[in-house]
């Protein structure tokens, strides 16, 4: 164990000191810091659209309303939409190219084209200068269809209080999350996490292995220890880098998060009812997640005596970790859980994935995580053996990558 | 101290690299394990260190099978193997921590070996920077920090310039002196022979020579004459049937028959002194390891052939 220790500092600290870690991490920094700065602009850019075009009105808007359709629904229209405070300018087919030409000056302007189709129905054409015009179109779309109705409505003999009852009335359809939208938002987080920490450091495990072999240090770090030592060293080493690195960041997220915060922020940072030992349960299915990709990533690395051939040996393990990736991830979160999410929760390579959303769901089955961890920490240990064995027989090996059925040969003979 | 190695052998698949090898060493000091390439050398040596599966026989150092857990030897591969972007001093603490030693210890033994080697000014900067040969000290410091007992050295003065190599000379020397087992493997066959009192001579797996190496180069017995005089002796030396082998400004060197050599010789000498001749330069000698080595394995590929 002593020796495993020994590795796993001298990993670490390699590791750290390493000026592509630094580079790593100021570039993660600079992405939070831009995250932190966009979100609240984003928030402030709805609540102008809100203050031009939403309960306040159609205010600096233009439309230039042009009737074909021969219909008496022209009038109510205008005056709606004026009521609305947009200014309406009624045109004849002579004065569209005018009007198409004014458009183009005013972002805020459209043109309102209304036809009558084939079949008779109303058409209603809304001409903008581009897709970034400031005319609320959505909204012109919504008054003109409430005024059609209302029209159609008052011809068919219903009275006008009556019309106006059936057309303002409206079922409020809200969709809410029992763990919030910062559970999901969190558990998306984690998920990306997650995946990073297991491509990058995944990475870096096979890449240290195969580096320590392609330069010959190997042979003389195989006098001193047991390789099934030295790579469980290098895992822990590397996986501890990754940690604090996480850590690093999400302390310096949340001390960013408290300076920036203020009553109207726009998205709500409680967590709702999640409980507190969910932090622990997840910080275990990452190390454990952490530690299954990374022992496979060591066995892949030590096929190889080139660092060039590193990318194809580690293709099987990139393919694994993507599928995963999105079977476990994001299948209970677009599946809403359920069977999926149970089903995935007990497949080693998935579970890691699937936890984050499964937990901070805020159901904490006990029958599915249990099994689940168990059968996932079963597995780290069972490819901790497997990858010792491999390991073993494959760092003293030279020349061309060796093929699945050559490293099954090895460790027959390496047990002799 | 006794390294006792019994009928190793070493299959990789339908090729058997190391074949019922067997030496044992005795006593403290530099023993030879020359050979061809592929002849073996590195897997013999990785067998004994436990880097390797032994598929038969055995090697046991003082009665007991080699273990990492014992810590008490030390191999430098010929294939040099250092973390060329970590400074010095911290990979040699790191190997020596790996080795048993504390901290603390490791730090007291590296600085003493770099001051040994004349590494000291190195000590922070990262190996990359330093010359071949300077690497070369670091990777010994590496193999000797700890201070073993059984030491291997695979062709330790590949690469040296003469200065380092005189530096790597007086250390093994010590070393052998001061008790220690060295097995050095190497094709530079005047090294060996510099070193080595035993040797094996490895070829294909088996062991061709072994032993002595004075008795091995005695039981050849004298195979060169050189004659350093006048153009009238070296015509006497080819009449008494010597073969000149080179000659040189000031003298000649003559192959000797396999039998009668030595008879032949006195003949010649007497032959010389009655004919008023007193050569300037008249010495018998036996075979170098090199002609050894040459005669050995090309008396077994012209076997094979």
């Amino acid at each position: 164990m002593r020796q495993s220790w020994l590795v796993a500092r001298f990993t670490f600290r390699e590791a750290v000191r390493k000026r592509a870690f630094w580079i790593t991490n100021i570039i993660y920094l600079i992405m939070l810091l831009g995250m932190m700065i966009v979100m609240p602009l984003v928030g402030g850019m709805d609540g102008d659209m809100n203050l031009n075009f939403g309960e306040g009105g159609f205010g600096n808007a233009t439309a230039y309303l042009l009737d074909e359709s021969s219909s008496h629904y022209l009038e109510p229209v205008r005056h709606s939409l004026q009521e609305q405070g947009m200014t309406v300018v009624v045109i004849t087919p002579a004065q569209l190219d005018e009007s198409l030409a004014a458009i183009t000056e005013d972002s805020g302007a459209a043109v309102v084209h209304i036809t009558v189709s084939e079949h008779g129905a109303l058409h209603a054409e809304i001409i903008m200068r581009d897709m970034m015009s400031r005319f609320p179109a959505n909204g012109v779309g919504a008054l003109i269809n409430l005024e059609f109705r209302h029209a159609q409505l008052i011809e068919a003999g219903v009275e006008h209080e009556v019309s106006t009852r059936i057309l303002q009335s409206e079922v409020i359809v809200e969709p809410t999350w029992q763990a919030g939208f910062a559970a999901m938002g969190a558990s998306l987080v984690l998920m990306m996490i997650m995946f990073m920490s297991v491509h990058s450091y995944g990475t870096s495990v096979a890449m240290s292995v195969a580096t320590e072999k392609s330069t010959r240090v190997m042979e003389t770090l195989i006098v001193s220890a047991k390789p099934p030592r030295i790579l469980v060293g290098k895992v822990i080493g590397m996986g501890s880098v990754g940690l604090v690195q996480m850590l690093g960041l999400i302390t310096i997220a949340g001390l960013l998060g408290g300076l920036t915060s203020s009553a109207d922020a726009p998205i709500e940072m409680s967590m709702g009812d999640i409980n507190l030992w969910v932090a622990p349960l997840l910080l275990l299915y990452f190390l454990a997640g952490y530690a299954l990709y990374a022992l496979i990533n060591a066995m892949l690395g030590a096929m190889v005596s080139k660092l060039e051939d590193l990318n194809s040996a580690l293709a099987p393990a990139a393919i694994v970790t993507m599928i995963s990736f999105y079977a476990g991830g994001l299948g209970p979160m677009i599946t809403g859980g359920g069977q999926v999410g149970r089903a995935v929760m007990f497949i080693p390579f998935t579970a890691p994935f699937a936890a984050p959303t499964v937990l901070l769901s805020g159901d904490l089955d006990t029958s599915v995580v249990l099994p689940s961890m168990l059968i996932l920490v079963g597995s780290v240990i069972f490819l901790s053996w497997i990858a010792g064995k491999v390991y073993s027989a494959s760092v003293l090996h030279y020349g061309s990558r060796l093929k699945y059925k050559d490293v099954g040969k090895l460790v027959k003979g390496n047990k002799k | 101290m006794s390294l006792i190695v019994e009928n190793l052998t070493k299959r990789f698949g339908p090729k058997t690299a190391v074949d019922q090898l067997s030496f044992d060493i005795t006593q403290p000091g530099v023993y030879g394990l020359i050979g061809t390439n592929g002849a073996g050398k590195t897997t013999t040596i990785r067998m004994i260190l436990d880097m390797l599966p032994i598929d038969h026989g055995s090697a046991l150092w003082n009665g007991k099978t080699v273990k990492k857990s014992g810590l008490r030897y030390g191999y430098m591969p010929e294939e040099r193997g250092i973390y060329a972007k970590t400074r010095v001093i911290d990979q040699l603490v790191y190997f020596g921590c790996l080795r048993g030693l504390s901290k603390s210890e490791s730090i007291a033994a590296a600085k003493q070996w770099m001051q040994r080697l004349a590494v000291t000014e190195y000590e922070r900067m990262p190996a990359e920077k330093l010359s071949k040969g300077n690497q070369q000290k670091i990777q010994l410091i590496s193999t000797l920090i700890h201070d073993p007992q059984l030491i291997f050295l695979d062709e330790p003065f590949s690469g040296l310039d003469p200065l380092n190599s005189q530096l790597f000379h007086e250390l093994i020397s010590d070393m052998a002196a001061n008790g220690k087992t060295i097995i050095m493997s190497s094709h530079q066959m005047a090294t060996v022979e510099q070193y080595c009192r035993e040797i094996t001579l490895l070829h294909r797996g088996h062991a061709l020579v072994q032993g002595n190496l004075a008795e091995i180069k005695r039981g050849y017995g004298h195979t060169k004459l050189v004659l350093g005089a006048s153009v009238d002796a070296y015509n006497m030396a080819h009449k008494a049937g010597l073969t000149l082998l080179e000659q040189l400004p000031a003298e000649c060197v003559f192959g000797l028959p396999e039998h009668d050599a030595d008879a032949i010789c006195a003949q010649l000498l007497r032959d010389l002194l009655a004919a008023d001749i007193i050569p300037e330069k008249f010495v018998l000698s036996e075979p170098t390891l090199h002609e050894i080595f040459i005669d050995k394995v090309s008396k077994v590929e012209g076997g094979v052939a």
